[in-house]
């Protein structure tokens, strides 16, 4: 039908003297081009090089994928505000425009000035259409998780055990009273081998890292908001867990890293690959800001923590699906292998579509058995985020073409340091004889001891309690 | 048109501060180490205590104090002000004896009230006293050098060629460093980690994030949006309550010196010397990786200018350099088995710091120098301080990677920090930055280039 249109439009042309019509509806791609140049002149961040995001518009905007992109939204519960049709209606509203102008039933200025107002709100709903789901996971809430595989053997849980803060006051090298007056509510502050400890899985991480083709980049803590959006977090807004820093000019323009994978997304912005240089398998340990909101008792006062140190693996892979998933199976395979070694207990989880955020495709959690609290708790996650992020980074590689496509990006931690040494304290902890086994992979970067036992080095300060 | 644009957005930007200044109430407040009124929406966490007595003790002190350090405050306002004040609290004192009119001890305590906030405030900002052994020129006092500055050559390469580093405007306050250079981050981390093992002195890690008492004690202002990293938390149940945080990091003296606040030290731990390593965030230095050291003791120093009888550069601030001279010359073969940490004379825990930490440079084999820093370089807080400096041939300079601050009692008696369980005894602390590494990279990655060989790190980094 279209074709026949066309035809008869040609043929009209071919004829007439006046120069052809533009028609957004006959002229289908010619208008998507206009509309897409528009998006391009759409400068989301003044004060930042970075383009507005590159989406797939043309699967976007197409009628045929209403029904999959609404079923995906609708799967993934965290994302029910985004409204597919309405963004449909939005792109019907700018083909009026477009056609209204062409019939000189509109000013040309004043429609450009409505077609760009639509644009702009057309591209703000469009931006938070979350990445699609992979086919094999499972659909639903946590409960639905499949768990792929089970490591070690779940510590006998009849024997009441001493949790990290109980253990970490009997041996007098922890601090998790009244640092709430100086700092945020649950700040905690480690001393002695539970700081060299927190530094041991560091380096452990790293080592292992490093091992696996990993390099090592220093990273900033404090970022601009536009890179956090761009990797699928909000920074505004109720449910946002990112702290906005009051600095300067604007406020909110700088943002505290909740992840090392937002500044190294935004190290890439704008970079363009040969293929031969991929995968590009980077890692980097920075300090997380999150404001999460607090944890119930059930899960023990260093899980829910806002700030925290933590070793992320980031990975960039060509856009081939099985290639981006053999890298996910990868950083999974070798975070299995460092908690393995650690001997810990732990599963692994495929997540099921409402625990992905915004940018990924599929998510694997890795949940550790918390002896104290007896729960599964996650100690990582790892997520292929496809073209999520590198379509609004402009994150591409050369294929064997010669053309510029857009890259896989993949995440996942390797260290989240307070509920590792949660599950390592509280494990390996002997209350007949007051002390910590560390595990033997960190006993060389903990001086080549075996225990940990009471410090009397650490002072046993008193809060003063009354004010006059 | 241009010039329109500007205003425009110079206006709009105007109303938005506006608008979030309203949002925040704590940038409405004068203090929050003292704090006033009801509905303050600071939480009186400690009770700052400064002997005002000592303070005002000698005129020419003060005077001298602030005029060195560059500061202009008018001092005859202040003492002015101090007088009113004795007067009044005395008169509410008698009054209250006397059992006068309860009208007129409300009028009194009135008065007394307004000038707390005015009076009080103003004296908490007041710089801490200066130690005799500051050089009283205007410029930085040689103590020790060693090493031979390497000239800049057309083989040597700077640290920007020699390392990956990028700098991007998604993180304007730091770079990203990559590969090997990243590593020699950690790998010098790991060296002052171990060296400082080796004086037994406890490692901590504590926190990033104070709230406003705490930065307030340090000098700085917590509506200073050009100066310090704020962080309004906002509470989700109620978006007037919003929480005034400020970014540090725990390698800073205000997040070191955390977990210590209002506490009381027992009888028999002092001296104590903790160490933290971390991150240092700071609007115009950026973010950097730096390992810091406190040192409490209950015994404070000797050769503060505190009245007329401390005169700077008299015999015993004089001895006091001299030590400091010698035993910084000396630290080149110093052995931690030898080393007293055990006494609590601030003025030995301070000469006995330095000279330890001189000796982790020198067994890095490096150009260095160590100073000791004008007046008007000192922080509020600090009463001396001395610099460690390590040469960078791209520089053709010497850039600070350490040093050691004389606190004593300034900031415990701001913070509540104590010992004894006795009301008035207030420890004296040390504060001294071990290794800014960051800065301290880029001269080992200098000095250890070879010629078409790569880089040959000190044979102490090599061994992990």
């Amino acid at each position: 039908m279209y074709r026949v249109k066309y035809l008869l439009n040609l043929s009209i042309r071919f004829h007439s003297t006046l120069t052809p019509k533009f028609n957004p509806w006959y002229d289908y791609r010619a208008y998507l081009d206009q509309v897409k140049t528009y998006i391009n002149r759409l400068n989301p961040y003044i004060e930042l090089d970075l383009r507005s995001a590159a989406l797939n518009w043309d699967y976007i905007l197409n009628n045929e994928n209403l029904q999959t992109i609404a079923n995906n939204i609708k799967q993934r519960k965290e994302n029910e505000s985004v409204d597919i049709e309405h963004i449909l209606t939005l792109h019907r509203d700018i083909q009026n425009l477009f056609h209204r102008i062409e019939d000189k039933k509109l000013d040309s200025i004043q429609g450009e000035d409505q077609i760009k107002l639509k644009i702009q709100d057309l591209y703000n709903h469009a931006i938070r259409i979350p990445n699609n789901t992979h086919p094999d996971i499972p659909i639903g809430n946590q409960e639905q998780a499949r768990t792929l595989r089970v490591v070690g053997k779940k510590p006998e849980t009849n024997i009441p055990r001493q949790t990290i803060d109980q253990i970490g006051q009997e041996l007098n090298l922890m601090q998790l009273e009244n640092m709430g007056h100086v700092s945020f509510r649950g700040a905690y502050a480690l001393f002695g081998d539970f700081a060299r400890l927190e530094r041991a899985l560091m380096y452990y991480a790293f080592e292992k890292l490093t091992q696996n083709g990993f390099k090592m980049v220093s990273v900033p803590d404090i970022i601009h908001r536009g890179i956090i959006e761009s990797c699928g977090f909000a920074t505004r807004g109720k449910r946002s867990q990112v702290y906005q820093l009051d600095y300067g000019e604007e406020f909110g323009r700088y943002c505290l890293a909740g992840t090392a994978e937002m500044p190294l997304a935004g190290l890439l912005k704008h970079n363009t690959f040969r293929k031969d240089e991929l995968p590009l398998k980077l890692a980097a340990c920075s300090r997380c800001y999150r404001a999460e909101l607090p944890g119930g008792k059930g899960e023990g006062n260093l899980y829910r923590v806002h700030e925290f140190t933590k070793v992320e693996m980031f990975a960039v892979t060509t856009n081939d699906e099985k290639v981006s998933q053999e890298m996910h199976d990868e950083i999974v395979r070798i975070e299995t292998s460092m908690y393995e070694d650690l001997g810990l207990h732990f599963r692994i989880l495929d997540m099921p579509t409402e625990e992905l955020g915004l940018s990924a495709y599929r998510k694997y959690d890795i949940e550790t058995w918390m002896p104290a609290k007896e729960f599964y708790g996650e100690i990582s996650s790892a997520s292929n985020c496809t073209d999520f992020q590198s379509r609004r980074l402009h994150i591409k590689y050369i294929n064997d073409n010669g053309d510029e496509q857009f890259v896989h990006t993949l995440n996942g931690t390797a260290m989240a340091i307070p509920r590792m040494l949660t599950a390592i304290i509280e494990l390996n902890w002997n209350p007949e004889t007051k002390q910590i086994q560390i595990p033997k992979p960190l006993r060389s970067l903990m001086g080549n001891r075996e225990f940990i036992s009471k410090s009397s080095s650490t002072p046993s300060t008193q809060w003063i309690k009354f004010l006059s | 048109m241009i010039l329109i644009r500007r205003r425009l957005q110079f206006f709009f930007h105007e109303i938005r501060r506006t608008l979030i200044a309203e949002r925040i109430p704590q940038y409405k407040e004068r203090s929050a180490l003292l704090p006033g009124g009801l509905n303050t929406p600071f939480p009186i966490v400690v009770e700052p205590d400064i002997d005002l007595e000592l303070l005002f003790k000698s005129h020419e002190q003060l005077q001298e104090n602030l005029q060195q350090r560059h500061w202009i405050v008018d001092v005859k306002k202040v003492e002015h002000d101090y007088q009113v004040w004795k007067n009044l609290n005395k008169q509410i004192a008698e009054a209250t004896a006397r059992r006068t009119r309860p009208e007129e001890l409300h009028q009194w305590s009135e008065q007394l009230y307004s000038l707390n906030a005015k009076f009080l405030v103003a004296c908490l900002r007041l710089p801490a006293p200066l130690h005799g052994a500051v050089p009283e020129t205007g410029t930085r006092k040689l103590l020790y050098e060693y090493g031979s500055q390497r000239k800049s050559s057309l083989t040597m390469r700077s640290w920007r060629d020699l390392a990956e580093v990028t700098s991007l405007d998604v993180a304007p306050f730091s770079s990203f460093a990559f590969g090997e250079f990243a590593q020699l981050e950690y790998i010098l981390l790991n060296y002052f980690n171990k060296s400082l093992d080796a004086y037994n002195i406890q490692m901590c890690s504590t926190v990033n994030i104070v709230k406003s008492f705490v930065i307030e004690a340090f000098g700085y202002h917590f509506s200073d949006i050009k100066n310090v990293f704020n962080i309004v938390a906002e509470n989700d149940d109620d978006e007037n309550n919003v929480e005034l945080l400020h970014l540090f990091g725990t390698s800073t003296p205000l997040g070191i010196v955390s977990p210590f606040i209002r506490t009381n030290f027992p009888k028999d731990i002092l001296p104590y010397y903790v160490y933290s390593i971390g991150r240092n965030y700071n609007p115009h230095s950026g973010q950097s990786s730096c390992i810091e050291l406190l040192a409490f003791s209950n015994e404070h120093s000797q050769h503060l200018l505190l009245d007329d009888h401390h005169k700077a550069g008299d015999e015993r601030a004089k001895n006091f350099e001299d030590m400091l001279k010698k035993s910084i010359s000396s630290s080149g073969t110093i052995n931690p088995n030898e080393v007293n940490l055990k006494s609590n004379s601030i003025d030995f825990i301070y000469i006995q710091l330095a000279t330890i930490i001189t000796s982790f440079y020198h067994r890095l084999n490096l150009p260095l120098r160590v100073c000791l820093s004008p007046t008007y370089e000192l922080l509020s807080y600090e009463s001396l301080r001395l610099t460690i400096e390590v040469y960078l041939p791209s520089q053709i300079d010497y850039v600070r990677v350490g040093s050691v601050s004389l606190i004593d009692d300034y900031l415990a008696r701001r913070l509540m920090i104590k010992h004894n369980s006795d009301n008035k005894s207030y420890v004296a602390m040390i504060h001294a930055r071990v290794a800014d590494v960051s800065q301290l990279s880029k001269c080992v990655l200098e000095a250890s280039q070879t010629i078409g060989r790569g880089i040959k790190l000190p044979s102490v980094l090599v061994n992990r």
